[in-house]
């Protein structure tokens, strides 16, 4: 499905976090919004679940506005990863997985053994069907992140929202989540802080920064030194993996004097040329 | 349920007047369907009759429907605010109730537009879930902190009127005003159920139809609107409905503790947060813990009646205590 931000603003509290942001995304296309804290990244993808409403401008699935639709047909197609769940009065895991459904029911009745099905395949995809029966509030951050993520996985939908969906997990966990999220056959578009896992797994990034669009197409050809600087205020290097020659990106405080100084395994001052 | 038609009967035969338990549950029985022979042969006196029919079977009947209605409602409140301290009256519905029926009892009806008691307890109980939903919307919503302090201080406002009417009336009023503001369901008759029992069917038919999404909006906000939950939609209809309910029931029985904020929680160790299994347990167990305190109510200190609500207090709260201290309240969220 085809996913456009047509013209958007939005304000909250009186300021403007989005202001003119076009995008157009392509069906099956896999992108990743960048853009420091506070740039809006959040706010562009609550629009898409109805969670604001804009000041000005569209957001449109296959040309329809999603104002115009009913709240439960947009859930039906647009499944959405969050941050975090309240847990003040605690479900299962799997009780949570199962709400996935709740879009494509009426509002009361049992859940079926199809439901139970697609809830269960949700948790082997992401490691967890062996906490089905834990509370979600017992679990660690990591194991909540991946929950979340099964329940998106159940509410299917041919478009998945994923608002940073990484920053709990541990690296193997990374790694697999971006590895499963790129073979899905839906448009995902998800706000991610690693650039080097955007570059790595996404087809393009839309970088954002005071909420405006700075940039938008594939990893490479975005993610240069001089947008980095200018967006996210660091400097970066770009080494190529030995491995993979993928390119990797070394960062550091633009006062620093060696950027990389943490991560390269060369020794100080000796890095790039 | 079982366990709910023995308290019936059991309670139906415990009293002053003798009635044994076969002869009691005859007498429901014997009013219920027509015909049955016992209730013309004579074996039954009239004073046994009435005891039954008109005294214990309304109260306790009302204590049934009182308790799962203040449960019912305890449990929709605590959604609305997803905040495990609130209950029926969190929104100073008790304590309007109480500004209204106090009013009644130390100035008379003419004070109030010639309202009855329950009339205008009804009447101050929706007033002030009125004012506390003005209070609590911002921009078109209900916020559920807004909601909560706004109900905390007119709550405490109200019952500053109560407390005011009360330390000036005379000396013989204070006695009727404690007997509501603790709650009892000892003036009941066949004709004040109907109100109460109204209000708890319509309100149970509108809450079975949105458990799914109740179930969301445990999970948050944003988490219930991302899976197609209309929040503010559903979060006006439950304060309404839950409002009702409880006026409904306050203007009659005064303004019962406990048993609103306890049950739900009792519900949700027993059988999980799922609204699908916890409120038919909080509604059943609502009835028969309001019932069984009644029922102890007007025997433990005979012939002295105790105020319902310091027998939900005495009976609930260490049986609460126990069973949250026991494992499976971990289920219930208690662990965090």
């Amino acid at each position: 499905m085809r996913v456009v931000f047509d013209d958007l603003t939005v304000a909250l509290g009186g300021t403007d976090v989005l202001r003119s942001v076009s995008l157009a995304i392509e069906d099956g296309r896999f992108v990743g919004l960048l853009g420091p804290n506070g740039s809006g990244k959040s706010t562009l993808l609550r629009t898409l679940y109805r969670a604001v409403t804009p000041r000005a401008g569209r957001t449109l699935l296959n040309d329809h506005d999603v104002r115009s639709l009913r709240p439960r047909d947009v859930a039906r197609t647009v499944a959405v990863m969050l941050q975090e769940t309240s847990t003040e009065f605690d479900l299962t895991v799997l009780e949570v997985v199962l709400l996935g459904r709740v879009p494509h029911h009426s509002s009361f009745g049992r859940d079926t053994a199809e439901d139970l099905r697609i809830a269960e395949e949700a948790l082997v995809r992401v490691g967890a069907l062996d906490l089905a029966d834990r509370m979600v509030g017992q679990l660690s951050g990591g194991q909540k992140q991946r929950v979340m993520l099964a329940r998106a996985l159940a509410q299917a939908g041919p478009v998945l929202v994923l608002d940073e969906p990484t920053n709990h997990l541990d690296i193997a966990h990374q790694l697999e989540q971006m590895r499963l999220v790129g073979t899905l056959d839906r448009t995902v578009i998800a706000a991610l802080h690693d650039l080097n896992l955007a570059a790595a797994h996404c087809d393009e990034v839309a970088v954002l920064k005071d909420g405006r669009l700075v940039a938008f197409g594939p990893p490479r050809d975005v993610l240069t030194r001089d947008l980095v600087r200018e967006v996210f205020e660091v400097d970066a290097r770009f080494l190529p993996d030995p491995e993979t020659g993928r390119t990797v990106l070394a960062f550091g405080h633009p006062h620093d004097p060696s950027p990389s100084a943490d991560i390269s395994p060369e020794p100080q001052g000796a890095t790039t040329p | 349920m079982a366990v709910i038609l023995g308290l019936v009967v059991a309670s139906s035969a415990v009293g002053p007047v003798e009635v044994g338990v076969v002869d009691a549950a005859r007498i429901v029985l014997g009013h219920l369907v027509p015909g049955m022979p016992w209730m013309t042969d004579g074996s039954l006196t009239q004073l046994q009759d009435q005891a039954v029919w008109n005294f214990r079977l309304p109260r306790t009947l009302l204590a049934g429907v009182a308790g799962a209605g203040l449960a019912l409602a305890g449990a929709i409140m605590q959604v609305i605010v997803r905040n495990p301290l609130a209950e029926p009256y969190i929104l100073g519905v008790s304590s309007g109730a109480s500004v209204g029926a106090v009013l009644v009892i130390v100035a008379g009806s003419t004070a109030v537009a010639g309202l009855s008691l329950s009339a205008a307890a009804f009447v101050g109980a929706l007033g002030a879930s009125v004012l506390v939903a003005l209070f609590a919307r911002q921009r078109g919503q209900l916020s559920p902190t807004r909601m909560i302090l706004s109900g905390v201080a007119l709550g405490t406002l109200f019952s500053a009127i109560t407390s005011y009417l009360t330390v000036t009336t005379d000396a013989q009023n204070v006695v009727s005003v404690l007997f509501f503001l603790l709650g009892s369901v000892s003036a009941a008759t066949m004709q004040s159920l109907i109100g109460p029992a109204i209000a708890l069917v319509v309100a149970c038919v509108v809450v079975g139809t949105q458990v799914r999404p109740m179930n969301a909006l445990l999970t948050g906000d944003e988490s219930a609107t991302a899976l197609g939950v209309n929040v503010a939609r559903l979060r006006g209809l439950l304060l309404l409905v839950a409002s009702l309910l409880t006026g409904a029931i306050v203007s009659v029985s005064g303004g019962i503790g406990f048993v609103g904020l306890v049950i739900p929680h009792v519900a949700r160790i027993l059988v999980g947060a799922d609204h699908r299994r916890m409120l038919p347990v909080a509604l059943l167990g609502g009835a028969a813990f309001l019932m069984l305190a009644d029922l102890l109510a007007r025997t433990v200190a005979a012939p002295t009646e105790i105020p319902l609500g310091i027998l939900t207090a005495f009976v609930g709260a260490p049986f609460f205590l126990w069973l949250m201290r026991r494992g499976s309240a971990a289920r219930a969220g208690f662990d965090r």
